[in-house]
């Protein structure tokens, strides 16, 4: 590291920090997130949105900025105060810019600025199968790593990197794209809750998941949904495909026989969410279960019907994930699921960009 | 709940409770505790996602109404007392169509052939596979009725006969009016039910900051080593309310505050307190210890209850500045009314952690403000290092405070700055709402859920609730036949009669001013 060239803007972050301190702040967490591009912190933003309406933490944003000169650095120290007035939850935040060349330097800016004996949850905002010092350096005192396979590349490269991970990393991972499916596979569980519905599930020949798309990260979800009934089922991979407009084809073998499953990519309407839009399964002997999602996604009707019988349809709320202590729950607070290790088993399997 | 299945789809270690499908009969649908409790509650399970789909609701009350006369009147008591607002109409348009309304009187046998009819279609339409939780909201002196009838009419299952389908009821508190009603009520009831079936809501078990009294204690073993006799001087719990009996007149003379708070809901704070550490979490072990606390408490002895317990009747006052009445000149009140609306006692533990610890409870109606603590008072530290010969230190508190404004805090003593070393008392504060916001789920959502689910572990266990009357009933008739001359005793806006501070035996200790 070359400190001579730097180009440092750096406040007295403890200074700043005890400017304007209420003797009452509380914290719940210390949050690393790590940004590689501007772009990226503009997502990331959306998501430390909903984590600091709800909870007081600090946060130490690292903003990765290829415009910055070689060895720029800067660093904006904050309190942020959200929520309703009297309810307010303050936040600190620690905002630190810097060019790719003084990346070495993160590590050394954040250490000292960690609130003691708090959990540290670092959101890795960059795709991990990348290898990077800061990476490692961080990660030893994390507490918990958040990944999003959605700003992975390579959704076979990124399960086989965090398989990885998860065999030598003594922490919790978590995946965002995970988190934000919990609302549907809470919902499956439900719906397959009892020995005669698990028996069409069972006895499925096709399954169809169709989801909104308008961009490739879009299908992550749907491929992780039917990776975890996949994995949860015992299921088999026999073959993948590619179709045609992105769909994809796959074939599971259960109880020697096969199952299809088909991915199937719709055009975005406004009435639907980004993400799941039905689940439609269809067993052999004819039973059928339809789940399609309404209202932005919110929530979800369920059609069973067989050759001889057809239930009454109902709908179930989808527990809206995106809301703050939802989403936090989901992401900081669960640990790191068998299902979630071995849906990624079955995912690293296909090669998903032929 | 379903038993010997296996939902491969379930995630290990995520706490998801999947309720099963099922149809909810509320009795006494029309009444106060239905409007702003109970279908706020089950609205805000759907909301969450937490209602089974396969779910309906049906309310059962006397006065004739319409479907939608009474689906009208949710919501508007749901737009009143949901804690999450404004009500979501499209949520609310989906739910409405699982809520129904049966007119019947609770004693008519052709009310119940007709419920069964009808819950047989709901079953049908609604795929609720003939699962019935049956709210009872009403009367106590109906329960017997209601349960016999819903048997008669085969709307309560036995539970050995049938392992397809469940029937379980909520019973609401009081259960009982002393120890020999409790026990005949009892006696009457599982004629028809298991125990099983039985779920005593006792609506305190499901705040969060009463299941966080088990976290706090057997998660943090730095206050579970010294919980115990060797460094507590004593506890106090206090449920304070700074409201009157308000339309409750015609209740509150036959129960008083004994049976309304301190025999249901503040035992239930003793024994969570004071029990061991249960061998797991599961609903039978956790209940197990605690009913040993209740059935260790020392029995007052008869001559003696002057000196464990004292009662007390609001009279006029003034409540944050405002002229109140007493409650003899409340609604549906008698003018020479004897009955306690305070109550203070003092009570021991008679086992190896609580030997001649003293457990002080206090409750009262028209107190200063609105409090549920629970107060730790720990020994003096020995010697007389900080302060002058003879004199004690302050004694390090631990305040877990129930309601409202949810915390915990700890007392101790600070040297003040300077040259010299004058000890002043300072607070470490946790905030629930600090750090977790506010609105919490209410606990009827979390007590409907657990009931549907089949987890009565918040749920009073019948030997726990009869202890707790074999200890007060005793004290109940002895005020019954002694009548006090000088109710009403304490003015309204004070912390009670002044003869609860004599409970305190040593003349150091005294209530804490909340």
């Amino acid at each position: 590291m070359n400190d001579t060239n730097a180009v440092v803007e750096i406040v007295n972050i403890q200074e700043a920090l005890n400017k304007g301190h209420e003797p009452s702040q509380n914290y719940l967490f210390n949050l690393i997130v790590y940004s590689p591009t501007v772009a990226r912190s503009h997502e990331l933003k959306e998501i430390l949105s909903r984590v600091t309406e709800k909870f007081p933490c600090r946060i130490i944003q690292i903003e990765k900025n290829n415009d910055f000169k070689a060895n720029e650095i800067k660093v904006k120290v904050s309190k942020e105060k959200l929520g309703k007035v009297g309810r307010e939850v303050i936040c600190d935040v620690i905002n630190i810019k810097v060019s790719n060349s003084q990346m070495d330097r993160i590590p050394f800016l954040i250490l000292p600025n960690i609130v003691a004996d708090l959990p540290v949850y670092l959101i890795w905002g960059d795709d991990p199968t990348i290898a990077t010092a800061t990476l490692n350096t961080l990660q030893k005192f994390s507490t918990r790593l958040i990944f999003n396979a959605a700003w992975s590349d390579n959704i076979q490269n990124f399960s086989i990197r965090i398989l990885e991970l998860l065999k030598t990393i003594k922490i919790d991972s978590m995946d965002i794209t995970w988190g934000l499916l919990s609302g549907w596979k809470n919902l499956l569980s439900k719906v397959f809750d009892s020995e005669e519905k698990l028996n069409i599930l069972k006895n499925c020949k096709k399954l169809k998941i169709s989801y909104v798309y308008e961009k490739p990260q879009d299908e992550i979800e749907a491929i992780y949904l039917q990776g975890f009934i996949a994995s949860s089922m015992g299921w088999t991979l026999a073959a993948d495909e590619l179709q045609h407009e992105h769909q994809k084809a796959l074939c599971y073998r259960y109880n020697n026989k096969d199952i299809n499953v088909i991915l199937d990519p719709v055009k975005s309407s406004d009435e639907k969410s980004k993400t799941i839009s039905s689940f439609e399964l269809t067993a052999k002997d004819g039973n059928t279960i339809n789940l399609n999602s309404l209202k932005k996604g919110s929530k979800v009707i369920l059609h069973v019907s067989s050759d001889e019988k057809c239930e009454m349809p109902c709908t179930f709320a989808l527990s809206d994930i995106n809301r703050g202590f939802n989403f936090l729950k989901e992401i900081f607070y669960q640990s790191t699921s068998e299902h979630y290790k071995e849906m990624l088993q079955i995912i690293s399997k296909v090669n998903w960009e032929k | 709940m379903t038993t010997a299945f296996e939902n491969p789809l379930h995630e290990h270690g995520k706490v998801t409770k999947i309720a099963d499908p099922c149809i909810m009969v509320i009795f006494g649908a029309t009444g106060d505790l239905t409007s702003r409790k109970l279908l706020p509650a089950l609205y805000n399970l759907v909301q969450d996602g937490e209602l089974p789909a396969h779910f309906a609701c049906v309310g059962f009350a006397r006065r004739e109404k319409t479907h939608d006369q009474f689906r009208y009147e949710m919501k508007e008591a749901i737009d009143n007392f949901s804690r999450t607002k404004p009500i979501d109409i499209e949520i609310w348009d989906t739910f409405k169509e699982q809520i129904f309304y049966h007119q019947s009187e609770f004693d008519d046998d052709r009310g119940y052939d007709e419920l069964n009819c009808f819950l047989s279609d709901l079953d049908r339409k609604f795929g609720t596979k003939g699962n019935r939780l049956y709210y009872l909201s009403t009367q106590p002196s109906y329960f017997p009725d209601i349960i016999g009838r819903l048997y008669k009419h085969k709307l309560i299952y036995p539970v050995k006969e049938f392992t397809n389908k469940w029937s379980r009821v909520i019973i609401e508190k009081p259960f009982g009016h002393d120890l020999e009603s409790a026990e005949e009520l009892q006696k009457e009831i599982t004629q028809y039910l298991d125990e099983s079936q039985i779920y005593r809501i006792d609506h305190y078990l499901g705040k969060e900051t009463v299941q966080n009294l088990l976290v706090f204690r057997f998660s943090n073993i730095i206050f579970e080593s010294i919980w115990n006799n060797r460094y507590i001087d004593h506890v106090q719990i206090t449920v304070a309310e700074e409201i009157g009996i308000g339309t409750r007149g015609r209740f509150f003379e036959e129960a008083g505050i004994v049976r309304d708070i301190v025999q249901n809901h503040m035992m239930q704070l003793l024994s969570l307190v004071a029990m061991e550490p249960p061998i797991s979490m599961k609903a039978d072990d956790i209940r197990d210890e605690k009913v040993k606390i209740v059935e260790s408490i020392r029995q007052i002895p008869s001559l003696d209850f002057d000196k464990y317990a004292v009662r007390g009747q609001y009279g006029q006052g003034f409540i944050n500045g405002l002229d109140v009445k007493g409650y003899r000149e409340e609604n549906n009140v008698a003018k020479d009314s004897n009955v306690e609306t305070f109550v203070a006692v003092k009570l021991f533990i008679d086992n190896w952690r609580w030997d001649g610890v003293p457990f002080y409870l206090r409750a009262g109606k028209r107190l200063p403000k609105r409090a549920t603590e629970i107060t730790i008072a720990f020994k003096n530290a020995p010697g007389s290092l900080f302060c002058a010969k003879g004199k004690k230190l302050g004694q390090n508190l631990l305040v877990i405070r129930i309601q409202p404004d949810e915390a915990i805090s700890f007392r101790m003593n600070c040297k003040v700055p300077g040259i010299t070393t004058p000890l002043q008392p300072v607070k470490m504060d946790f905030k629930y709402e600090s750090y977790f916001g506010a609105a919490p789920p209410e606990a009827y959502e979390r007590l409907i859920c657990d009931c549907m689910v089949g987890d009565n572990t918040l749920f009073a266990r019948i030997d726990e609730v009869l202890a707790s009357w074999r200890f007060f009933t005793p004290l109940l008739k002895k005020w019954e036949k002694d009548k006090l001359k000088n109710f009403p005793n304490y003015p309204s806006g004070s912390w009670g009669p002044i003869q609860a501070d004599e409970l305190f035996s040593n003349i150091e200790c005294q209530w804490r001013l909340i």
